[in-house]
C-alpha cells in the first residue's frame, strides 16, 4: 500500500517545537500507530526452529527435562506477539512521588524512635525549642569542622531544614553591591551595602541585605539572609508565570507577561537573575517609572509571590477553569 | 444608559471589596441590575436582592413614587482564602469614547490577544458588553452566540 505524499514547502519558520499551529486538536489515539504490526517486509523473519547442532550446542548447558521445557515454551509463544514485545519499563510504575526525602530524619516533624506511652494532656511528640535547633550539637560540630563548610552555611541549614550539601548546590547571586554613609555623632561612618539573590533553580527563591564595614561580609550576610528568606513560588508548567502581572511597588511599576515555551527570559538584568533562581525560563517584563535596581529586586519578588492562581480563582468563583492550551491544543500552542 | 454611574459602581466595588465589606449597596439602575446579575451568574458576587438605603428588603416591596429615592440594590461580595474574589471591576467604554466590538474582536480577546486597543483579557477574567439582544452578555457568552456589542466593564 503505497501513499504518495505531496512535497510540502516550509514557507515561514516553526517556532521552536516546530508543531503548526492547527485548529484540528491533534488525535488522541496518535500514539498508538507505534503499537499497530508493522508491515510484512518490516517484520523479524519469524524464529526456525533450532536445527540439530544448535540443539547439541544447548545440550550442553541445559539439563534435557531444562532442554525439553525451554523448546516447547519458545513455540509456545505467538511470533506476532514475540514481534511486539515491549520491555518492561525499569521504574516502578507504582512508586508513590514523594515530595520529601524521607531517608532524612526532620528535626521538627520526625519523632525520635523508642517505645512512647502516650499520657494525656501531654504531645506524644516533644515540642521542639528554637534554639536547640539554632545551637550546632555535638556530632554534628565535629562533622562539619572536619568538611570545612563556611559557618553560615551551618547556620542557615540549622535555620531552615535544607542540608548543607543542598545549599552549596543553590543558585546564589549579589545583584546590587554600593556604599551607604550614616552620619552619627562620631562622624561619617560608611558600610557596604549587598543585595543578593539566592534560589534552587526549582521552584524556591530569596532575596537579602546585607550590610557590613567589610564588603565581603556584608556579601555573605545577604547570601545568607537570601537563602533563608527563599519560599516556594508557584510557576506554569515549571517554566513561566500564571497570567501576566502588574503591580506597584513603591515608585517601581512593574509588568511581568508569562511567555510561550521557548521564548526565553526576555527582561531586565535583575530580573533575568531573579527568574534563573527561581527556575522559570519564559517570561518578560518591562520597568516603567523607577528603575532602582534594589526595588526592582523587591518588587519582582512580591510580584512573583502574589500570582493567582488558576485554581483558587475557580474555587473563589464557584467555576471550572480548563488550561484551553493544554485540554483543547494538546501543548501545541 | 448612563456609563458615569456604572463607573461609580466600578469604583464602590473595588473599594467595598477592599474594605472587606460583606454587603454593600448600589443604585437600581437597569444597567446595573443587568450587570449584577451577570456578576453572580459568573460567580463574583454571591447574592442580589432589592432593598432600601437602610438595608436589603426582609418581604418583597413594590417600587412605588413615594419610596423610589431611598432604593438600593444590595449586592453580598465573596472572599476566599483571605483574598477578595472580585478585586478589580474597571469600564471600558467611558462616558467620552464608547468602544463597540464584534465577535471576531471578542474571540481575539478571549483567545489572549489585544485588539483595537483593548488589552486581552486574563486568567479568570471577564468582559461584560451590552448587546442588542436586550441583555448584559460576558464575552465568551457573547462569542457562543456569534453577536457583540457595546463593551462595558472587565472584571477580575
Amino acid at each position: 500500500m503505497n501513499v504518495v505524499c505531496p512535497v510540502r514547502r516550509i514557507l515561514h519558520i516553526s517556532p521552536r517545537g516546530g508543531r503548526q499551529l492547527t485548529t484540528t486538536p491533534p488525535s488522541t489515539y496518535r500514539h498508538r500507530r507505534s503499537l499497530k504490526a508493522k508491515p510484512e517486509s518490516y517484520t523479524t523473519p519469524p524464529p526456525t526452529p533450532y536445527t540439530e547442532g544448535q540443539v547439541s550446542k544447548l545440550s550442553e548447558y541445559y539439563t534435557d527435562a531444562q532442554l525439553a521445557s525451554l523448546l516447547a515454551g519458545e513455540s509456545a509463544v505467538d511470533p506476532a506477539h514475540f514481534h511486539n514485545r515491549h520491555r518492561r519499563p525499569d521504574h516502578d510504575p507504582m512508586k508513590l512521588r514523594y515530595l520529601d526525602d524521607l531517608s532524612i530524619l526532620d528535626p521538627i516533624l520526625d519523632s525520635p524512635t523508642g517505645p512512647q506511652t502516650y499520657t494525656p494532656g501531654h504531645p506524644l511528640q516533644p515540642l521542639p525549642k528554637l534554639q536547640e535547633l539554632l545551637t550546632p550539637s555535638a556530632s554534628t560540630t565535629a562533622a562539619n569542622s572536619a568538611t570545612g563548610e563556611p559557618p553560615w552555611m551551618r547556620e542557615v541549614s540549622l535555620r531552615t531544614g535544607f542540608p548543607v550539601a543542598d545549599i552549596k548546590r543553590f543558585r546564589t547571586k549579589i545583584l546590587v553591591s554600593h556604599s551607604v554613609v550614616n552620619q552619627t555623632h562620631m562622624g561619617k561612618i560608611r558600610r557596604m551595602y549587598c543585595l543578593a539573590v539566592a534560589g534552587n533553580g526549582n521552584g524556591l527563591v530569596g532575596i537579602g541585605e546585607g550590610k557590613s564595614v567589610e564588603h565581603s561580609e556584608a556579601q555573605r550576610i545577604a547570601t545568607y539572609m537570601a537563602v533563608r528568606n527563599m519560599m516556594p513560588v508557584p510557576r506554569y508548567e515549571n517554566r513561566t508565570i500564571f497570567g501576566d502581572l502588574d503591580i506597584k511597588v513603591g515608585a517601581v511599576e512593574l509588568k511581568l507577561f508569562t511567555r510561550p515555551p521557548g521564548f526565553g527570559l526576555r527582561t531586565s538584568q535583575y530580573i533575568f537573575e531573579i527568574a534563573k533562581c527561581l527556575g522559570l525560563s519564559d517570561l518578560s517584563a518591562r520597568v516603567t517609572r523607577s528603575r532602582n535596581p534594589m526595588n526592582v529586586c523587591k518588587a519582582t519578588i512580591q510580584a512573583l509571590r502574589s500570582q493567582k492562581l488558576p485554581e483558587t480563582i475557580a474555587l473563589g468563583r464557584g467555576k471550572k477553569l480548563v488550561d484551553v492550551r493544554k485540554v483543547y491544543y494538546n501543548g501545541a500552542v | 444608559m448612563s456609563l458615569v454611574n456604572l463607573g461609580h459602581f466600578c469604583s464602590h466595588l473595588q473599594n467595598a471589596s477592599r474594605s472587606r465589606l460583606s454587603i454593600t449597596s448600589i443604585m437600581p439602575s437597569k444597567l446595573h441590575l443587568g450587570i449584577a446579575l451577570a456578576l453572580q451568574d459568573q460567580g463574583f458576587i454571591s447574592s442580589v436582592t432589592r432593598g432600601d438605603t437602610a438595608g436589603p428588603d426582609a418581604e418583597e416591596t413594590p417600587t412605588t413614587r413615594e419610596n423610589i429615592a431611598r432604593r438600593r440594590l444590595w449586592l453580598s461580595l465573596k472572599y476566599h482564602d483571605n483574598e477578595p474574589v472580585l478585586s478589580g471591576m474597571k469600564l471600558v467604554s467611558k462616558p467620552t469614547k464608547r468602544v463597540h466590538m464584534g465577535v471576531r474582536g471578542l474571540e481575539n480577546l478571549a483567545a489572549g490577544k489585544q485588539h483595537d486597543f483593548v488589552q486581552s483579557l486574563g486568567a479568570g477574567e471577564i468582559m461584560l458588553l451590552s448587546t442588542d439582544r436586550g441583555v448584559i452578555l460576558e464575552a465568551r457568552q457573547a462569542i457562543e452566540m456569534r453577536i457583540g456589542g457595546l463593551l462595558l466593564c472587565r472584571v477580575r
